[in-house]
């Protein structure tokens, strides 16, 4: 069973991702903030890191950083309100997959998340 | 005891009318202590059912959403009963929405309908209270409901700017082709919050076709005439700008600029030569704006010839003297502090 | 004359000048209670998420300046960096830090000197270098060094520096909440006339718990200082500057929290360096220029608690915070005297002049005076003690209730301070404060003119004692 790492701030998103996510067979972990995130990827195996980049005290894109630098063929997809241009070259250039702006669908987010699984092994 | 008592009585008026005084302060003080206390403690009490009601809510609506769109009973069962219940409703759907898209979206406008929760909206869209027209606007606006929209367009001019803003927001979230129609119904001046975010929803949102700005340079208000000097530019609607050029010599100073700014943007050719004519005549604050356009066209040398022609008595102008340093600032590398 | 005469008519005066108070208070409650209840309505349908992703929001200019700041320094800054809001820059003036202010900002963020044109446009001490970051995360961190100079004179430097159109005048060691910038940017955005200032709500944040710069838990503090001034800000803010704001006289945004149209600051000659008041005395300028110029325009408030700020918790700290604040409003009031009951300036001239010069620079100086009058009277008079008994009952329990009217638009309005214990703790405070710290306060107060009048000039240090920080794990 794949494992995803859920980041996100948000509680309505962090409860929908979880429920829809579980309910696909994945095994989900949740952090509500950057640094929480960092811990539980420290401790933990992922296959796939979900976050957003808008985080409070570690924000996303560190976390993406340190992420990469544990596993550099992880999976990461960004799930952001900005549409900044700038902003979303930038999470590409750091080797994230998929990028995904908020509000969302989530049966999409869903497709995505296969895929890059797929893609990844 | 019995001596202060006599004092106070056989007192003057200044001492009665401060006893006075110090009675009254010292009761309304108690009656706001036991409103503070009791405000708070129906505040937790009201806040721990509200919690109770979306925690269910929410849940349902999860599985609802994820798992079993058709469940008749189980929609049926968290049917809300009371106000609060309903205000509730409409709250949890609200955050749902605010965060998804595509057929989650469609399925939670199917929950609404499916408690009724439009009569609900309809009913406070009628409502005295500013407030709860301008919220119940936002909710028709975010859940896309059509049919509020005779109710919606009454108040796209309303006196109050609330309910102005959320008509217009509607409007344009709803449009699916001409989405800026309704300004020409506006006699109102639109604010630089509603410019951006008109923008913002033409560029995310709407999926038609962009229209033609340059219909809105005649409109009568100067804001409107603006955003559209703006979105020209912003939309590289080059056809327009045989209609920009009248604007360089409007009256109003907000109008030339506005139009030096749109130009620049379109990359008009002769903009240049146009505004570096009006130099030496033109207001302040215009200036700053001629000049910041062509330092970016000019060589550095000149540029500096070019604030030769400025008369002395402007360099007093603080603000025109800034944006001077400014541009030498970017142009000239070489300079230490 | 006879002394009772003389009595009776001081008696009618100090009346006189307490009715007034009473009504003043009074309306000032009135008209908040409007601003709050419309704004609590407002924001339950008004998002600033579209704001979030536009890019065509005013970019902001975050200006702080810095003085022996080396415990907090990098952190303040890496909260500065996580706020929201789309296009920004912050820039640190270091103002001639005597400790590693400098050296900590450099290490932490990788900054390197820039070679760049500093423009001196309003004349500042000398600057010694600006740094930039050579990491990119950090590409938007300005650091400017320059020669000790106060703090108007390091805002300056720092508007000198500024890239961008609004400037947004901060303490360095202030918390601020995540949308700060987007919901203060809000009335410049919203309003049809010309907006030059717009400023919020500040709180205390002593003992609360800040975890990276974030506020993440709410807490009262332990001492009966940091309590009292709870209340004096409930007091200020939540009655005085949002009646103020309703009737557009707005005098004064606070220096720890405040944006500007940076071209208005311009014009107006920036901050001034010789007033210990410079975040009064600035706007007051702008606004008088502004209206000298017969322009429209308007001040906005934002009645949301954006800003968390550290406040005295000693006597003395206290005593030099309030002289300096005397001072200031002394130096404004005269520099600007000429708006004193001038129709020419309409609700500032006839209205918010007069209330700072009377109610709020005279008013500690005439309970000084009131005092010693009752003291007089006491000794040489034959009058019943309980007359002043009651005389200081009626104020007293006025000082009560508005502190009670205070604590009644916080709970209607934020309720930040969650656990009900808290609520009978600050309930006992205002009990205490007008017996123990009003009276302090007020001889600050006396002694700062007192110091005016004999020249004194500088601002003193606040000691940091560094804002509550959790256990971090490892």
């Amino acid at each position: 069973m794949k494992r995803i790492l859920v980041v996100e701030d948000n509680p309505m998103i962090v409860k929908s991702l979880e429920f829809k996510l579980r309910q696909e067979g994945y095994e989900v972990l949740v952090a509500q903030d950057g640094r929480q995130g960092v811990e539980l990827m420290e401790n933990n195996e992922i296959d796939l890191l979900l976050t957003d980049l808008m985080l409070p005290f570690v924000n996303g894109i560190q976390l993406i950083e340190q992420a990469k630098q544990k596993d550099p063929d992880l999976p990461i997809i960004v799930l952001s309100t900005s549409k900044q241009e700038n902003i979303i070259m930038d999470a590409f250039n750091l080797g994230v997959e998929d990028f995904i702006t908020k509000p969302f669908n989530p049966n999409e987010l869903s497709l995505r998340v296969k895929r890059s699984l797929r893609n990844a092994d | 005891m019995n001596d202060y008592i006599k004092t106070v009585s056989n007192g003057e008026l200044i001492l009665h009318v401060n006893l006075f005084f110090s009675v009254f302060f010292s009761l309304v003080s108690l009656l706001l202590v036991g409103t503070i206390l009791y405000m708070r403690y129906r505040k937790l009490r009201e806040n721990r059912k509200i919690q109770k009601r979306r925690e269910i809510l929410s849940d349902f609506m999860m599985r609802y959403l994820f798992e079993n769109p058709n469940d008749e009973q189980a929609i049926e069962a968290h049917q809300p009963q009371n106000n609060l219940q309903l205000r509730t409703a409409v709250q949890v759907i609200m955050e749902f929405v605010d965060n998804f898209k595509g057929e989650s979206l469609e399925l939670l406008r199917k929950l609404f309908y499916a408690w009724r929760l439009q009569k609900y909206v309809q009913h406070k869209l009628q409502s005295k209270l500013w407030y709860d027209v301008a919220q119940s606007i936002y909710i028709s606006s975010e859940l896309k409901l059509e049919e509020m929209r005779e109710h919606v367009v009454k108040h796209t001019n309303s006196t109050r700017k609330e309910i102005r803003q959320q008509a217009i927001f509607y409007l344009i979230n709803m449009a699916q082709e001409n989405p800026i129609s309704f300004l020409h119904q506006v006699d109102k001046p639109l604010s630089v919050f509603e410019q951006i975010y008109i923008k913002d929803c033409m560029d995310t949102q709407y999926t038609g076709v962009i229209p033609e700005f340059g219909e809105y340079l005649e409109h009568p208000l100067e804001s409107v005439q603006i955003f559209a000097l703006k979105m020209i530019a912003e939309y590289n609607q080059f056809e327009s700008i045989g209609e920009i050029l009248p604007f360089l010599e409007s009256e109003r100073e907000e109008l030339r600029i506005a139009a030096i700014e749109s130009l620049s943007k379109l990359e008009y050719p002769e903009l240049s030569e146009r505004i570096e004519q009006k130099l030496p005549s033109e207001k302040a604050s215009v200036r700053s704006h001629i000049l910041r356009n062509l330092k970016r066209k000019y060589s550095l040398g000149d540029f500096q010839n070019l604030v030769g022609l400025i008369p002395e008595t402007d360099y007093k102008n603080r603000v025109l003297h800034f944006n001077l340093a400014n541009s030498l600032r970017k142009e000239s590398k070489k300079l230490y502090i | 004359m006879e002394l009772y005469q003389i009595v009776e008519i001081a008696n009618w005066l100090f009346l006189i000048f307490g009715i007034v108070i009473c009504l003043g208070y009074t309306l000032a409650a009135i008209f908040s209670f409007l601003e709050i209840r419309d704004y609590k309505r407002r924001i339950r349908f008004q998002t600033e998420t579209p704001l979030l992703q536009s890019s065509d929001l005013p970019s902001v200019s975050i200006l702080a300046p810095a003085f022996n700041e080396e415990t907090n320094v990098t952190e303040n800054v890496r909260s500065l960096l996580n706020l929201n809001y789309p296009n920004f820059e912050i820039v640190i003036i270091n103002d001639g830090s005597k400790d590693r202010t400098l050296e900590k900002l450099i290490k932490k963020y990788d900054l390197e000197p820039d070679k760049f044109y500093y423009h001196q446009f309003v004349s500042t001490k000398e600057v010694r270098g600006v740094y930039r970051s050579k990491n990119k995360s950090f590409k938007n961190l300005k650091v400017i060094d320059k020669k000790n100079g106060g703090k108007a004179d390091s805002l300056n430097a720092g508007i000198n520096c500024a890239d961008h159109e609004i400037i947004c005048c901060i303490d360095v060691d202030c918390v601020l909440q995540q949308d700060a910038l987007l919901k203060l940017i809000k009335p410049f955005l919203d309003s049809e006339e010309k907006v030059i200032a717009s400023g919020g709500i500040i709180r205390v944040a002593n003992n609360c718990i800040i975890e990276d710069g974030r506020l993440v838990d709410i807490k009262l503090p332990d001492t009966f200082l940091a309590r009292a001034q709870i209340i004096e800000y409930f007091r200020a803010f939540l009655m005085g500057r949002m009646a103020w704001s309703h009737l557009d006289g707005l005098l004064l945004i606070s220096g720890a929290f405040g944006m500007f149209d940076k071209e208005t600051v311009i014009e107006a000659g920036g901050y001034d360096a010789s007033t210990v008041g410079e975040d009064m005395e600035l706007l007051v300028r702008m606004r008088r220029m502004m209206r000298e110029q017969k322009q429209k325009y308007r001040v906005g408030f934002v009645p949301d608690p954006l800003c968390w700020t550290e406040v005295p918790q000693s006597w003395k700290i206290l005593h030099r915070q309030r002289n300096r604040w005397t001072r200031g409003t002394a130096e404004t009031l005269y520099i600007h005297r000429r708006m004193l009951f001038n129709p020419k300036y309409k609700v500032l001239g006839m209205l918010s002049v007069p209330y700072w010069l009377f109610f709020e620079w005279m008013a500690p100086i005439i309970e000084f005076l009131g005092i010693f009058y009752v003291l007089f009277l006491l000794l040489f008079s034959g009058i019943d003690p309980v007359v002043y008994l009651i005389f200081f009952i009626t104020v007293y329990s006025f000082a009560v209730l508005f502190s009670i009217t205070a604590l009644f638009f916080e709970e209607y309005s934020f309720q930040q301070y969650k656990k009900p214990k808290y609520i009978l703790k600050l309930l006992a405070t205002i009990i205490v404060e007008p017996l123990f710290f009003h009276p302090f306060v007020m001889f600050a107060a006396v002694k700062g003119n007192i110091d005016l009048l004999r020249g004194k000039k500088k601002w003193g240090t606040m000691q940091r004692t560094g804002l509550t920080r959790q256990e971090q794990s490892s």
